[in-house]
């Protein structure tokens, strides 16, 4: 790759992250979409996985790349990091085939410290909407996912209200296990 | 009334606004039908629902279209009022139909301290999410329960959660919660408030 499709590559993330532009997101997907299907197929050996492993790969794209750090390292390398730990998440999950075991909340309870663990802090969240976007015809999905990135992540309501992401976790759990025993009480 | 229903995973409540682009043929008769009629009912998609849909939705008019570059229709939609659905039909090309009754949301609500600070976050959030403040070009930051409605539909919640802010009694419990979120407020108690001086 040339040093100006790498400085392209991050124009598009930094545009992703702060004007949220949807033509560089286009082009974000054009660029990856063939390799990243081709990493699938190979380690996942079904096409609906790898098809599932760009979707998702993508969806994090989109809603992280705020968290997309142009001084660290090349776009590449940071979106294939993504992409490595959602394969490997598809193989433990395939693996496994234990039925999911959701809490009734849909916070992981241990914080995430590691700072790299932390863009897939929601994977809980995302679990829901894969299991929608499953649904859904190709082309639907990313209407879709326009529709659905409308609501805030936990990280960017951090960055909103200025306070670390694990305190937004912790005030989300208060809050639920207040409104939990509000309900208790008026039942 | 008899409203085309589109299950999305979100939730509108009354004065919400969302952007959707439209192309499957089912939801383009959907909206043909609901700009010459009475709208049509946006409801929550949920996986292991009859229907997949929410039985509360959201009743929206269609306040604003364009065709984007890609020549897709977009639609801006706007919720009236929340409606519970009943009779669910499936037709041949996939669009659901459903028997829809308007439903009480919240009444209209007196400002508090509480109140106050949320309204001033949101507008806060707007004017940092561009996406967002297009959509509200007259923000009532003055009505708690806009405020509060549009904070549930901003929050990363599950649709379950979400869910039980559309009920009509919620309010004051949707109050408290966003308190402790946003305002983070432990106790909501007005006390916490009071900033002590020791001079």
């Amino acid at each position: 790759m040339t040093p100006e499709q790498s400085q392209q590559l991050k124009q598009w993330l930094s545009d992703i992250a702060l004007k949220r532009d949807k033509k560089a997101f286009a082009n974000i997907f054009k660029s990856f979409a063939p390799k990243i299907k081709g990493f699938g197929m190979k380690q996942l050996k079904s096409e609906s996985a790898a098809n599932d492993l760009l979707q998702d790969t993508m969806s994090i794209v989109w809603r992280k790349s705020h968290l997309y750090d142009a001084d660290k390292g090349a776009a590449t390398t940071w979106i294939y990091t993504i992409m490595r730990n959602l394969s490997f998440d598809m193989l433990r999950k395939a693996q496994t085939q234990k039925e999911d075991s959701l809490s009734d909340d849909i916070w992981p309870i241990a914080e995430v410290v590691d700072d790299s663990g932390e863009v897939f802090s929601d994977h809980l969240m995302s679990q829901q909407i894969a299991q929608y976007l499953d649904s859904l015809p190709e082309a639907q999905k990313q209407v879709v996912q326009g529709v659905y990135f409308q609501e805030m992540t936990q990280e960017q309501l951090a960055t909103q209200l200025e306070i670390p992401l694990g305190t937004v976790k912790s005030r989300l759990r208060l809050a639920l296990n207040k409104l939990k025993q509000q309900i208790e009480e008026n039942s | 009334m008899r409203l085309g229903v589109f299950p999305l995973p979100l939730i509108l409540l009354p004065g919400g606004k969302t952007r959707l682009r439209i192309f499957e043929p089912r939801y383009i008769r959907l909206v043909k039908q609901a700009v010459t009629g009475e709208g049509f009912a946006l409801s929550s998609y949920l996986p292991e629902a009859e229907n997949n849909s929410s039985e509360l939705a959201a009743w929206v008019e269609i306040v604003d279209f364009s065709i984007l570059e890609d020549g897709l229709l977009s639609i801006d939609v706007q919720a009236q009022s929340m409606v519970k659905l009943t009779q669910f039909e499936l037709e041949n090309d996939g669009l659901r139909f459903a028997s829809a009754k308007q439903v009480k949301h919240w009444a209209s609500q007196t400002s508090s301290d509480k109140t106050k600070l949320l309204a001033q976050s949101l507008s806060r959030f707007f004017s940092k999410i561009p996406e967002y403040e297009s959509l509200y070009p007259s923000p009532k930051y003055d009505e708690p329960a806009w405020v509060c409605a549009r904070l549930v539909e901003l929050l990363p919640l599950s649709i379950e959660r979400k869910l039980q802010f559309a009920q009509p009694e919620s309010f004051e419990r949707c109050v408290n919660f966003l308190h402790t979120v946003i305002n983070g407020e432990k106790n909501s108690d007005l006390f916490q408030f009071q900033t002590r001086n020791y001079n």
